[in-house]
């Protein structure tokens, strides 16, 4: 039976995501108002001091998440993927069916390593203007590219914000990532681009004379975007090696900002005011609303829940996991979604001492579900936004289209993937 | 849901005001290359400033705009050209 304290944080917690999700306030203010309603019950009701709420936030997460943003942008400054873009547009050749794979693969690979947001504006644009000088129609290339950068990122510690959280909490390196889902991942880009070439075929358009172009035009000093991709060749090799040095992600993930930051020489505080503070403030808060259902009981309660509805069977609780994460992906942040189910999961260790199926579950849950809706997250309104400003108007039912059939096709690849890779 | 997608896209307006400059890029290297230039409001018609400043949204306006500022650009890079290739015979003529 729950205690008062108990039904208050749940409630508070439920609130939280309701004015999330209905976009009543913005994600940083409704998970403020619910970490500020967490600290002011606990206090009430004995439950939890200031001092302990602030003890919840996990820290290294926030430094982690600081150090690849401001890596991150230093290198999209440089325009190095714009180039990229560009090749791959010029690689079509006029071809709509070509285009459309490279866009697809480009979006996924650049969401590598930028944020979702940046990614989709940076695709999108080129996708608008190709689509505009070709006359083609913007909205295959613009769902399809929304898609693809949810999905680019899913295999690696530093893909996604919801990868940065799980990874933390399980301890899985930038390794263990990629040796648990890079095949994944790689297959999920394939299938996921056949999928919406299949669903957008018709729409594509026909090929004629690409516009003669140097993707290097912009570009006002190469030296720059050389040292960008010195850069990337540097972050992943310390990725790779942190291990063995006894340092944590974040760490590494500090030096390479501020590497980056001297080496390209850009102006830094600049650089800082693109930091997306409104996703760190919602992570920090966010914490102390779970910080708040894990004292209390509650999460455990869940955890057991889990355990008992499994019977200890690793392919129900994977299931479980894989499923249902996905499936409030598609609705509330994956975020929260990962925040809420990295604890009870930890809580989980007495089934099996091995939990990296459940943990790789949880990854693919959480990043393959944040395209199933427009809400879902804001590479997808983004990519309605920017559909606006091109004067076509795509409904929230239209974009759910693509964004179910791709996410069922995900999830049942994912399912399979989890049996074969973990034996169950 | 149609409020809620307004709502959203409401919010993401400083995205979309990126998502222009990151398209105006693109269309520089891709597209008809364009520069913009600032017109003046013309000595003596300084009481018309409403007036002046709605010609920015005038179709019409545009269009007489374009067209003539088409015709100062042809001549200009007809000068520009004759000027490179006399002064490509100059230096031939040196040598």
């Amino acid at each position: 039976m729950l205690d008062i304290t108990s039904i208050v944080f749940i409630g508070i917690y439920l609130l939280t995501l309701l004015l999330a999700s209905t976009e009543t306030t913005s994600l940083s203010v409704a998970a403020l108002i619910g970490a500020f309603l967490t600290v002011l019950f606990g206090l009430i009701y004995g439950a939890l001091t200031p001092e302990e709420a602030i003890g919840f936030i996990d820290f290294r997460v926030i430094l982690l998440l600081v150090g690849v943003m401001v890596t991150f942008e230093v290198i999209e400054r440089s325009g190095l993927f714009r180039v990229l873009a560009l090749y791959a547009i010029r690689y079509s050749k006029g071809d709509p069916k070509v285009l459309f794979f490279s866009l697809c693969f480009v979006s996924a690979a650049v969401s590598l390593f930028l944020s979702d947001v940046t990614a989709i504006l940076l695709i999108a644009a080129a996708a608008g203007t190709i689509a505009r000088i070709m006359d083609y129609d913007p909205v295959p290339y613009f769902v399809s590219a929304a898609i693809m950068i949810n999905l680019g990122g899913t295999s690696t510690l530093i893909g996604s914000t919801s990868n940065m959280i799980i990874g933390m909490a399980s301890g899985l390196s930038f390794l263990d990532f990629l040796n648990f889902l890079a095949v994944c991942e790689i297959i999920l880009w394939v299938l996921t681009s056949i999928t919406l070439y299949l669903l957008y075929k018709p729409r594509l358009g026909e090929k004629k004379p690409p516009p003669v172009y140097d993707p290097w035009g912009e570009i006002e000093d190469r030296k720059t975007v050389y040292k960008a991709g010195f850069i990337i060749a540097l972050f992943l090799t310390l990725f790779l090696l942190y291990e063995r040095w006894n340092v944590g992600p974040e760490i590494i993930a500090l030096a390479c900002a501020v590497i980056a930051l001297v080496v390209v020489g850009v102006d830094a505080g600049s650089v800082f005011r693109q930091i997306d503070w409104e996703t760190i403030f919602f992570i920090g808060s966010f914490f102390i609303i779970i910080g708040g259902l894990e004292k209390s009981g509650v999460l455990k309660a869940v955890s057991e829940a889990v355990l008992n509805v499994s019977h200890g069977n690793q392919f129900i609780a994977a299931l479980l996991t894989l499923w249902s994460s996905a499936f409030l992906s598609a609705f509330v942040s994956n975020i929260a979604v990962a925040l809420t189910y990295t604890p009870i999961i930890g809580m989980m260790h007495g089934m099996n001492s091995n939990m990296n199926y459940l943990w790789s579950a949880l990854v693919l849950g959480t990043n393959l579900g944040g395209a199933a809706t427009p809400v879902s997250g804001a590479v997808c309104i983004l990519a309605i936004g920017a559909l606006k400003e091109e004067n076509v108007n795509l409904s929230f039912a239209e974009f759910s289209k693509a964004g179910v059939l791709t996410t069922i096709v995900q999830l049942a690849f994912a399912t399979i993937y989890l049996i074969l890779r973990f034996g169950m | 849901m149609m409020g809620l997608r307004e709502r959203i896209l409401k919010r993401e307006k400083r995205s979309m005001e990126r998502y222009k400059e990151e398209r105006e890029t693109f269309e520089k290297v891709m597209g008809t290359p364009k520069i913009n230039v600032s017109v003046e409001l013309p000595k003596g018609y300084e009481d018309r400033r409403e007036d002046f400043l709605d010609l920015e949204k005038e179709k019409s306006f545009l269009k007489d705009a374009n067209r003539a500022l088409g015709r100062v650009v042809k001549k200009h890079l007809k000068m520009k050209e004759k000027a490179e290739k006399e002064k490509a015979a100059e230096s031939k003529d040196k040598q």
